[in-house]
Parts: structure tokens; C-alpha cells; sequence
């Protein structure tokens, strides 16, 4: 696998909202630069309280995280990591601001307080938008784009900090044909060109084997860390343990 | 017309301060109305009641208070209230609208309790209700310039953040910016600039100086900036349109420029019909 220093580490992380149920037990996993992991799961299996954890929205009671070697509490260069919310696809159409303001938003954080965004900056947002292709409704407002571009804005938002590492929740959710394939080629460029490290959270297993490197699987705790090749053959036993009985997978063509 | 106003010092307060309510209750209202927290005015106009009628309580017993400009405790139980809605917030997470009608009329029941405690309802009261734009004093002047200034230079200041969290505030805060910090700086202007613009418009119409420009200028903007425009632009054409009118027929100055902002309003929603139908 991967080598060097892993980006995210966490050590025995285990979460839960009430006393009753816990919903993350006992994760172990190492994420490595490079790496390019979807982390599958059913729905309600831990995977956006995972992604929570991993970017400090919420504390473990147990357990430690490790982001770039640091411990997290004390990780501060928040720039580094860009983060695509599952979200995204139902925030408020009736906003009144245009793709670049939002996209210049991501910058925000990284340029600190009191200070302005300066040519460079604005440079840079225009080429980041031009990456996921909306240059060409770079000023309207974001509310009068499709659902595939919107979701391109929110890619473009959390990459214009240029980080080292991608998450994204969920991010075809409700995303065109021709944007799932712009996104799609965009993700692996990232990854291949790029040297940036993606962590893809995802319910579709088809749609996901097919593009990552490796696969996490994930319900409560964690069935399966390895190479996608290595899931592949193996599907059927780690799906079968991961969701306590025997399952078919239909296959998606792609 | 300005010339006209301007003989009278009473009318160049009024006018100075109404433009300055002008400016900034739409340039936050606009903050206000996209985090749907436009509520928040309205609970806060109520408690900033609450602390003049309880100056007005103190008059009563000591002589100090009789000489006390009432909206200075008036803009220190609006931050006191603001300050309440954030805690009581963070403990309802999931309730969040919830603080506003509960401070809100709690608000208004210890208003009616102090007022009835001092010597009933007066004059004074019924100013601070419905607005006394031309009984600006020249310490209310001093104050609202003073709110005006720190309110615009903060907002510019803080920018960045605050259109951050407006849009997205879970992606503000991943991407570190200090979300409790600015969100208290945010809710402590919301207090000084709606305790200002009490006593221009009066405690029940706060809400439309805030609200309405931003509620037209919604419908037309294309960017936030442009939105921000649009407002302001609105809110002070509200103020200087319904100030002379007011002036001209003798009517209650703090309901006429609310009616002209609502006149505005509602050209913008005709404009727009007549402007679709006539292209298609």
C-alpha cells in the first residue's frame, strides 16, 4: 500500500450522540498522501459522523485523531483539508450570491482575519472555477444552476485553498449525468495529476469501485481497510460480515 | 427640499440619524434576513422597551435617572438580550427559532410590569413605541452616530467571515474561521444597531427597517454585494421620501417611512410582474 506518514490517524475512535447507542466503535484507520479511499457504508453506519470527527465538527469520547502528525486539537492549517458537504445539495437556492463569491468564500479561512483577498487570490478562484467548467456563469447567482453545477461550485469551493486533502460526502447525490462525469474525471486528475489525497464517502458501491485505490468499509465499526482489487475479490464475504447476512450485488454498467 | 428640513435643528437630527438607521439596519438586516434570523429584530426591539421602561422605573425613586438618556439602558438590555438568545441557542440546538418568541415577550411583560411600577403609560412611551424621529436629542444624535460608525467599520472589518457563515457556517468553520467568535460580534451589532433604530422607528417597527429594503433588494440582486446595495439604497430612500412626506402632511414620521419602504417593496414586486410579462 502507501507509504510515508499517514495524513489522518485515528487511534481507537469511538463516538455517540446519546449514552445508548454508539455509533462509531472502536476505528482504527490511517489514510496516506496519495491515497484515493472510499469509505462505503449503508446509510446510518457512522460514515458523516466519521467525516465529522475527522474535520473537529465533533469531539470523540474516546479515541484519538491525528491530522498531517498533529494531534488534532492542535492542528490549525484548516486550509489543508477542503471538504464537500453532503449538504451542498440542500442549502438555500434563494442566496443572493453569484458562483465566485461562494467559491471565494473557501479562501476565507486561509487569508485569516482582517485581511483582503489579493490578485493572486482572485486569480486563483477564477482558475479553480475554470477547472470544474463554469466559467461561463462565473457572476450569476448560484441559485439559477443546476443541481450538478451547484455541486461543482462546492468542489470548486474547497479546492480554490488548494488542499492536500479532498473529502467529500456523498458527492453525486442528486448530480446530473454530465456533471457525475465531469466530476468523476476532475476526481481522478486530482489524485493522479494532482497528488491530492481523496476521501470519497459513499452508499453506491458500483459507482465507487470502479475509481478509487482503496476501500474502507464501514457499519458501527470497521469490516475492511485495503486495495480496491483486494475488495473486489473479496466482496462478497466482507459485505456479508459488514451487514450481518448474505447479499447480492446488482451491478451498475459503467 | 433638504433646505427646507435643514432650517430647523430638530429636523437635522432627525434627518442625520434617519439616515444613518437608513444605512445600517438594511446592511445588517441583509446579514439578518439571509440567515433567517430576521425574528431576532423584533425580540430585540421588545427588550431594548424593557430596559427604558425600567430607566424610566429608577426616574421615579432616583434623580439620577431622571437626567439618564433612557436608550442607554435600552442598548445595554438589548445586548444583555442578544446575549441571552446565543446562550439559549447553543442549549436548543435543535430548536434554534425557539429564544426569539420566548425573549420576545418576555420582553414586553416586564415592560408592561415597570411601566406600571413607574407612573403608567406617558407620552415618552408612547414615542418609544411608535418612534420620535423629531424628538432626537442631541445625545441620541451623538449615540447613533457613534453605533452607526462602530457598526460599518465592523462589518467591513469582519466581511469575509460574516458572508462565510451567512452561506455555510459548518464549511466556515471546517475551513477555520472562528464561527462563536464572529457569530457573537454579529449578535452583539444586531443589539446596537436595533436599539438605535428604536427610536427612530419605534419598538413595533424595527423589524421593517430591517427587513423590507433587504426584502426588495432580494428580489433584484445578482451577487451579495449587489444585494447589499440595494438595500441601503432602499433604506434611504425610505428614510429621506418618508421623512418629507411626513414633514409635508403632518404625520407620524417612524409609520411613514415604513409605509414608503413597504411602497418600494411592493414597486419592485409590480416592476418585476410587468417586466416578465412584457418580455416573454
Amino acid at each position: 500500500m502507501s507509504s510515508g506518514q499517514p495524513i489522518v490517524k485515528l487511534e481507537n475512535v469511538s463516538f455517540q450522540y446519546d449514552a445508548k447507542r454508539k455509533v462509531l466503535n472502536q476505528i482504527n484507520l490511517n489514510i496516506y498522501p496519495g491515497d484515493f479511499l472510499a469509505l462505503l457504508g449503508p446509510n446510518g453506519s457512522g460514515k458523516s459522523t466519521l467525516i465529522k470527527l475527522i474535520l473537529g465538527l465533533l469531539a470523540p469520547q474516546q479515541g484519538k485523531i491525528y491530522l498531517f502528525g498533529e494531534e488534532q486539537s492542535r492542528f490549525k492549517a484548516w486550509s489543508k483539508i477542503g471538504y464537500v458537504s453532503q449538504k451542498a445539495n440542500s442549502f438555500n437556492t434563494g442566496f443572493p450570491a453569484t458562483v465566485y463569491e461562494v467559491v471565494a468564500s473557501g479562501l476565507f479561512g486561509k487569508a485569516g482575519l482582517f485581511r483582503r483577498l489579493k490578485r493572486k487570490d482572485r486569480e486563483t478562484i477564477i482558475k479553480t472555477i475554470q477547472r470544474v467548467g463554469l466559467e461561463h456563469v462565473i457572476h450569476q447567482p448560484i441559485g439559477q444552476l443546476s443541481g450538478g453545477q451547484q455541486q461543482r461550485v462546492f468542489i470548486a469551493r474547497a479546492l480554490v485553498s488548494q488542499p492536500k486533502l479532498l473529502i467529500l460526502d456523498e458527492p453525486l447525490v442528486g448530480v446530473d449525468a454530465e456533471s457525475t462525469q465531469r466530476v468523476l474525471e476532475l476526481l481522478l486528475t486530482l489524485n493522479g495529476e494532482d497528488g491530492i489525497t481523496l476521501l470519497w464517502v459513499s452508499h453506491d458501491i458500483g459507482a465507487v469501485t470502479s475509481n478509487v485505490k482503496q476501500v474502507a468499509c464501514l457499519n458501527k465499526t470497521l469490516f475492511f481497510h485495503g486495495d480496491t482489487e483486494q475488495f473486489v475479490n473479496h466482496r462478497k464475504e466482507i459485505l456479508a460480515q459488514m451487514y450481518g447476512y448474505d447479499v447480492e450485488i446488482i451491478e451498475h454498467a459503467h | 427640499m433638504i433646505e427646507v428640513l435643514l432650517q430647523y435643528t430638530f429636523m437635522r437630527h432627525a434627518l442625520y440619524s434617519g439616515l444613518i438607521i437608513g444605512l445600517i439596519a438594511p446592511l445588517l438586516g441583509v446579514f439578518l434576513v439571509v440567515r433567517r434570523m430576521s425574528m431576532i429584530a423584533d425580540a430585540l426591539s421588545h427588550v431594548t422597551l424593557t430596559g427604558i421602561a425600567f430607566t424610566l422605573l429608577l426616574a421615579k425613586y432616583f434623580l439620577f435617572f431622571q437626567e439618564m438618556n433612557p436608550m442607554y439602558m435600552g442598548v445595554a438590555f438589548a445586548i444583555a438580550g442578544a446575549l441571552l438568545i446565543d446562550r439559549l441557542r447553543q442549549s436548543y440546538r435543535f430548536y434554534q427559532e425557539l429564544p426569539i418568541p420566548v425573549i420576545l415577550s418576555v420582553g414586553i411583560g416586564l415592560s408592561v410590569v415597570f411601566i406600571s411600577l413607574a407612573n403608567g403609560f406617558n407620552a415618552d412611551l408612547y414615542g418609544y413605541l411608535f418612534g420620535s424621529i423629531i424628538a432626537i436629542t442631541r445625545s441620541d444624535l451623538i449615540l447613533i452616530q457613534v453605533i452607526g460608525a462602530l457598526v460599518v467599520v465592523i462589518i467591513i472589518l469582519f466581511y469575509k467571515e460574516l458572508f462565510a457563515l451567512s452561506f455555510d457556517d459548518e464549511h466556515a468553520q471546517v475551513s477555520g474561521i472562528p464561527r462563536r467568535w464572529i457569530n457573537l460580534i454579529f449578535i452583539l451589532l444586531a443589539a446596537l444597531v436595533i436599539a438605535s433604530a428604536m427610536r427612530i422607528v419605534g419598538v413595533l417597527l424595527v423589524s421593517a427597517m430591517i427587513t423590507l429594503p433587504v426584502a426588495a433588494a432580494l428580489r433584484i440582486a445578482k451577487s451579495f454585494k449587489q444585494c447589499l446595495f440595494y438595500a441601503i439604497l432602499f433604506g434611504q430612500c425610505s428614510v429621506l421620501v418618508g421623512l418629507y412626506v411626513a414633514y409635508l402632511y403632518d404625520l407620524a414620521p417612524g409609520g411613514t417611512i415604513v409605509v414608503t419602504a413597504c411602497l418600494i417593496w411592493s414597486g419592485v414586486l409590480v416592476g418585476q410582474r410587468l417586466f416578465k410579462t412584457m418580455s416573454v
